[in-house]
């Protein structure tokens, strides 16, 4: 549990670490949402002990790695396994059954992870329904640092009890901690979810975005964008998704342009899934 | 001038936030923050059960949703509720606060950053100390602090921390609270 951090970085410092960090890696924190910017900046400094803002402008100058570390740590990680067991259901039930009748395997692409839970209910989601080896996943990161962590499995014991709670609502055919390594607080999952999971780093222009997808799972992620990095990425992931595939997006997160600008059907509201039209 | 109205509840704060709904004038003119503490997977149900007796409009916003007069707005399950520059609401799914997403602190903190002066901030009955950081903020920032009377809350935890760490503007039973609000409309 967080508590509200104490060091409160100003307007001033704010522009200031935005523009050493424009400067230094071409990279724009002004991509994301605002209020998001600051909360996230201050938790940054705390996590590395850094005293303020000044403290941060420094490491970024003279430790050309720590930037792929601030990333990790500014971008806000998935919450739990199995957020929203409604949408796992769905997708379990009807939306991967159905896109496994098409020819060829299975591309399913999370963009922009920041963490691996997301990655990791999908990965078990297909090993329990022997959807493994007619599915290959892609999933993409600001960060080579995040890439590191998701691969290394680490997983925060706080989460175990909701992302369990999850895990039976859904509910999967196991126990969730058959998927995981539990020491004490310290926990990991099982690699070999992971191991065939095609990693891709990219820039906040979304450059090495693959094509040929039939499922985007992108939840949670456009609610950090500004509406400037949010028209980019979804004009590359409507450009990457087959017609006839699914876009799914956080149920708080709707794109009008979405159906306006791209002929989506919104298929579930509540659910926020959309589907590309057949052309 | 007033720009908005904050409430924040948890236990034993429905009831109040119903009266305080049903007793507003249909013509309210100002947004109303609502983050009360709920189960984070029932995502449907608490908005609708609002929405039934109050007198203005209550939504379940999306992220970045422009804000608007005489509309409430009640923090979804399972996400934090912030104000954003240019008025519009941003949902986040960071980190719980107080174990609790929504946080009310956060709504509030985030509502004070951007209405500072122009803000009235309300916490009412509640089992958590939650709340309690953000309407100090809110009264630093120049914002109206009230607490609603421990004597009436079912559960005082949540305004007696308030109440700890504030010198508040206006310690109110609900019917005063649904008075003042009267007032500024």
């Amino acid at each position: 549990m967080h508590s509200v951090s104490k060091y409160e970085i100003g307007i001033v410092d704010t522009r200031r670490v935005v523009q050493t960090i424009h400067d230094l890696f071409g990279f724009d924190l002004k991509d994301f949402s605002l209020t998001s910017l600051k909360r996230r900046l201050d938790h940054v400094i705390a996590v590395f002990n850094l005293s303020d803002a000044e403290g941060l402008i420094q490491i970024l100058k003279s430790e050309t790695l720590f930037f792929e570390e601030f990333l990790r740590e500014y971008l806000v990680e998935d919450t739990e396994l199995f957020r929203d067991p409604s949408l796992w259901r769905i997708l379990r039930d009807s939306i991967i059954p159905g896109l496994l009748g098409c020819n060829g395997t299975l591309k399913i692409l999370l963009p922009a992870v920041s963490s691996g839970e997301e990655l990791v209910s999908l990965a078990i989601l297909l090993r329990e329904n022997g959807w493994e080896k007619d599915a290959q996943v892609y999933a993409s990161a600001f960060s080579g640092s995040i890439i590191k962590q998701v691969r290394q499995g680490v997983f925060d014991m706080k989460k175990f009890e909701v992302s369990d709670s999850n895990y039976q609502k859904l509910p999967g055919k196991s126990e969730l901690s058959k998927y995981l390594k539990i020491s004490g607080t310290s926990g990991s999952w099982d690699n070999s979810l992971t191991e065939r999971v095609q990693f891709i780093r990219h820039s906040h222009a979304f450059e090495t975005i693959p094509r040929g997808m039939r499922l985007i799972l992108f939840r949670n992620k456009l609610i950090y964008f500004s509406p400037g990095l949010e028209d980019r990425a979804l004009g590359v992931l409507f450009q990457s998704l087959m017609p006839g595939g699914y876009l799914i997006t956080g149920n708080k997160e709707t794109i009008s342009r979405a159906t306006i600008d791209y002929g989506f059907h919104l298929v579930d509201k509540s659910e926020s899934i959309y589907k590309k039209r057949i052309e | 001038m007033i720009k908005a109205i904050v409430i924040g509840g948890s236990a034993g704060s429905f009831q109040v936030i119903t009266k305080i709904l049903s007793s507003l004038p249909k013509n309210f003119p100002y947004p109303v923050l609502l983050c009360l503490h709920r189960l984070k997977h029932v995502r449907s149900g608490f908005v609708e059960a609002l929405a039934i007796k109050s007198s203005i409009q209550v939504v379940e916003p999306v992220d970045k949703e422009q804000i608007k007069p005489g509309i409430a707005y009640l923090a979804p399950a399972n996400y934090h509720m912030f104000v954003e520059l240019g008025n519009r609401i941003a949902l986040s799914t960071e980190e719980p606060v107080n174990h609790s997403r929504p946080s009310i602190d956060l709504t509030f903190i985030t509502a004070a950053q951007a209405y500072r002066e122009k803000l009235v901030g309300i916490i009412l009955s509640g089992a958590n100390k939650d709340g309690a950081a953000g309407l100090k903020k809110l009264k630093d920032l120049g914002g109206t602090a009230i607490v609603q009377d421990p004597q009436e809350c079912q559960v005082k935890t949540m305004t007696e921390s308030s109440l700890k760490l504030t010198n508040v503007d206006y310690v109110l039973n609900t019917n005063q609270i649904i008075e003042y609000l009267k007032k500024l409309s």
